[in-house]
């Protein structure tokens, strides 16, 4: 997908110890870990933002392997229940968690080893696919998303096109490589010869300001959460020459928010792009041009170049008129090839052909700049990540068989109704243990009766007058 | 002084109003009784009759006799 | 001056929920300054994640919207506090650090929206005292990190309110002044005449281009407020 001979001797990634690595020498260390490795294999990758993680995930991609992105923090017994699952032949992971893994270290560079498991090649790979990322991964259940070389490329190019993207960007990390947002500023970067400056810090620390500015970084992406918390950073008075670009996905931002950093944009003269998207459609749907950031407030832009939106209704069929809400459909090369759950689903072909129903209810208005309105099934953004309220609910029920319980809320808000006081604080507490998320995001709450119509089902409109109550 | 002449006198000083319209005042008649007048209301009566009251008790004082049903529960006989 | 926080002090600004108070937080290493704590589930994360370890807390005036967070802050810190000698005298009695106003403003607006905020908010509260460690009258000069303060004792809004100016910078006005609404002097202990013959006088004195940062709403320059002011 790179072409990195192009940049020999740019530098590629920058670390906080000031460690560095040209072009060139990325390209050197590619070759190493390829020679290690038969391609077409399967590799779990347990990253972090940190060049071992990213050689792993660069070579793979380079090399034909097929990788599966992963939080190298996360919870032991969901890796295991992965593992056996997809039976990874490889697994690439830091240094310092070898041991926790049976099997032969087969490579060593940058802090990370190569591991080879007793799996052979269980299950046949589609020709075609690229990697596998979770979608709502933190709640527990084995699903990733199947991208393709194809998807890849196609998505690649649009956003470094879009966002005129050249080798003279530096973009700092803010987001996990794992997440498909962190994952696609680092892969359009790496296309245009830019210089990436890696870090894990995030911007509730002051190092992660040190390096920002040490390093000349040129721009920084966020999810909702993110912009929250620069705007807690008190982010306008600080002094940031170098910045240039702002970019947000990953849910959709409070209005005022948006009209802050917009304002923020003109009067500085930089940029800020509001951006669509999910993993299911590789990365990047839409954008904001920067130009209309604040004249088209709370809008999320139009198709990235090479996509096209329709907006369907109930019937299926095409809206024409503006101002009415249908399911948004998109149509691109970057639809990927559908969902993996279990090991048998890597060897499935082209399941979309193209096109993806995205789940999001939204319109357009007269100027063709499409609004997002609501999601049509149970799934929130929390701070960025996608959350299945169903999912949810079956995750608490697997530890407290004996709760009745009802999960509900809004992006960055989970409401839990529990019909037992006494394990509110427990429950909350599993929660956050189990999915990684910020506490802030958990409201768990007693509710006597959990309401339910004739046939049993939860009527979960029901439960929002409750939202805080004291019941 | 007796305790209903503290009492009325608190209203009367914080709101700046005579003994009448004193007596049959609620939160909110006046523009002096605000919230924030209302904090004043309740330092006053506090220093007055010396005590502590509950914040609950605070909110509920919303008129001069509701007010002296709320005191009685602190041993201010009127 | 466009930018008249230099990147030096790591500064940030948290609102609390109820009432809309501010609450500064600097960190350099493993100290933190707090200004006008209330708990906040995201600063302490923030402390957390630059593994501090003490803490310095000062006050810009006694009320509780503005001293809620520092029970907090003395569990879990090697804490010192410092403050206007009236404000020490205040916060060092429990009555003194009721959350009237809050629980006041919470039941207003349940009556009406027919929530339940201010049972719940009661619930979660504990009385507390608080405990100074350094106090001073009129005028005071603390070096804190290598970060250049002086306090200025500026009754009107309580008697023990002061204004904090940082490296000639910035300054926190508690609720001594504030760019989006008038000061209150009606609260008890507040004096409409010590605001406008003491404290009026001092913030004039200063440089116009100091960066205020109130104790509510936004931060703006010292001399576009006064100029709405005077």
């Amino acid at each position: 997908m790179w072409n990195f001979k192009s940049f020999e001797n740019n530098i590629a990634i920058v670390e906080e110890n000031s460690n560095s690595v040209t072009y060139a020498e990325l390209s050197k260390l590619c070759d190493d870990f390829l020679q290690h490795i038969p391609s077409r294999s399967l590799v779990f990758n347990l990253s972090s933002n940190c060049l071992g993680a990213l050689l792993g995930y660069v070579a793979c991609v380079q090399g034909k392997n097929v990788t599966l992105m992963l939080d190298d923090h996360i919870d032991k017994e969901l890796l295991s229940h992965f593992i056996l699952t997809y039976k990874p032949d490889y697994l690439w992971v830091p240094n310092n968690k070898n041991s926790e893994f049976g099997g032969r270290i087969v490579f060593s560079e940058c802090e990370y080893s190569l591991i080879k498991t007793s799996y052979d090649h269980e299950y046949p790979l589609y020709d075609e696919l690229a990697l596998l990322l979770t979608t709502s991964g933190s709640t527990g259940s084995p699903k990733f998303v199947r991208q393709s070389y194809k998807n890849l490329e196609a998505n690649t190019r649009a956003i470094a096109e879009y966002l005129h993207l050249d080798a003279s960007e530096r973009p700092i990390t803010t987001l996990p490589m794992n997440y498909t947002y962190g994952l696609s500023i680092i892969n359009s970067h790496l296309m245009v010869g830019a210089t990436i400056l890696l870090t894990d810090k995030t911007l509730m620390q002051r190092d992660f300001w040190n390096f920002m500015s040490d390093q000349h970084a040129t721009s920084l992406g966020g999810v909702p959460y993110t912009y929250e918390m620069l705007n807690r950073l008190m982010f306008f008075r600080r002094r940031l020459p170098d910045l240039r670009t702002m970019t947000q996905a990953g849910g959709k931002l409070l209005p005022e928010l948006h009209q802050k950093f917009a304002e923020y944009a003109e009067k500085e003269g930089k940029k800020f792009v509001v951006m669509y998207g999910q993993a299911e459609a590789t990365a990047r749907m839409a954008y904001l041009p920067p130009e209309m950031s604040l004249k088209k407030c709370g809008s999320m832009g139009i198709a990235i170049p090479g996509g096209k939106f329709e907006l369907h209704d109930e019937n299926n069929q095409v809206i024409t008129d503006t101002e009415t809400v249908g399911e948004l459909v998109y149509y691109g090369d970057n639809v990927t090839l559908g969902y993996a759950l279990s090991g048998e689903d890597l060897a499935k072909p082209d399941e979309r052909h193209g096109v993806l129903y995205t789940g999001d209810m939204a319109k357009f208005d007269k100027d063709g700049y499409f609004y997002v309105v609501g999601r049509k099934k149970r799934f929130l953004k929390i701070f960025g990540n996608r959350v299945g309220l169903d999912e949810t609910e079956r995750l608490i029920k697997s530890k407290y068989s004996n709760v009745e319980c009802a999960c509900s809320g809004k992006d960055d808000a989970l409401y839990v109704f529990v019909n037992n006081s006494d394990l509110c604080s427990d429950i909350k507490k599993y929660l956050v243990e189990k999915t990684k998320l910020n506490p802030v995001a958990f409201h768990v709450q007693f509710l006597e009766q959990i309401p339910k119509n004739e046939v049993g089902k939860t009527m979960y409109k029901e439960l929002e007058k409750f939202y805080d109550k004291v019941c | 002084m007796s305790n209903l002449e503290k009492y009325t006198n608190a209203f009367v000083t914080c709101f700046e109003v005579d003994e009448e319209t004193a007596k049959r005042l609620k939160y909110q008649d006046i523009s002096a009784w605000d919230s924030v007048g209302h904090m004043g209301l309740i330092a006053a009566l506090e220093e007055a009759f010396d005590i502590m009251m509950e914040t609950d008790d605070i909110i509920d004082l919303s008129s001069f006799e509701k007010g002296k049903e709320i005191l009685s529960k602190y041993g201010i006989e009127f | 001056m466009k930018y008249p926080l230099s990147n030096n002090p790591f500064l940030s600004c948290f609102v609390s929920p109820e009432i809309s108070s501010n609450m500064y937080v600097l960190i350099k290493g493993e100290q933190a300054l707090v200004i006008d704590p209330h708990e906040n589930l995201e600063m302490q994360s923030l402390l957390e994640q630059n593994h501090v370890k003490e803490v310095t807390v000062f006050l810009t005036h006694e009320h509780p919207d503005h001293t809620s967070g520092v029970p907090f802050l003395a569990k879990n810190y090697q804490l010192k506090l410092i403050c206007q000698q009236k404000c020490a005298e205040a916060i060092a009695e429990k009555r003194n650090n009721r959350p009237i106003m809050i629980a006041f403003i919470l039941a207003i607006q349940d009556e009406k929206n027919g929530t339940h905020t201010e049972q719940k908010y009661l619930k979660t509260f504990k009385e507390y005292v608080c405990q100074t460690d350094i106090s001073f009258d009129k005028n005071f000069s603390y070096d804190w990190q290598g970060e250049h303060f002086i306090f200025y004792h500026t009754p009107g809004h309580s008697q023990g309110s002061c204004c904090i100016m940082m490296n000639n910078e910035a300054l926190f006005t508690g609720d001594s002044l504030l760019a989006d609404y008038p000061v209150i002097t009606r609260f008890p202990g507040g004096n409409v005449h010590d605001y406008k013959n003491i404290s009026l006088p001092i913030l004039d004195s200063l440089s116009s281009d100091l960066l205020v940062l109130p104790g509510h709403g936004k931060s703006e320059k010292l001399g576009k407020i006064l100029k709405g002011t005077l």
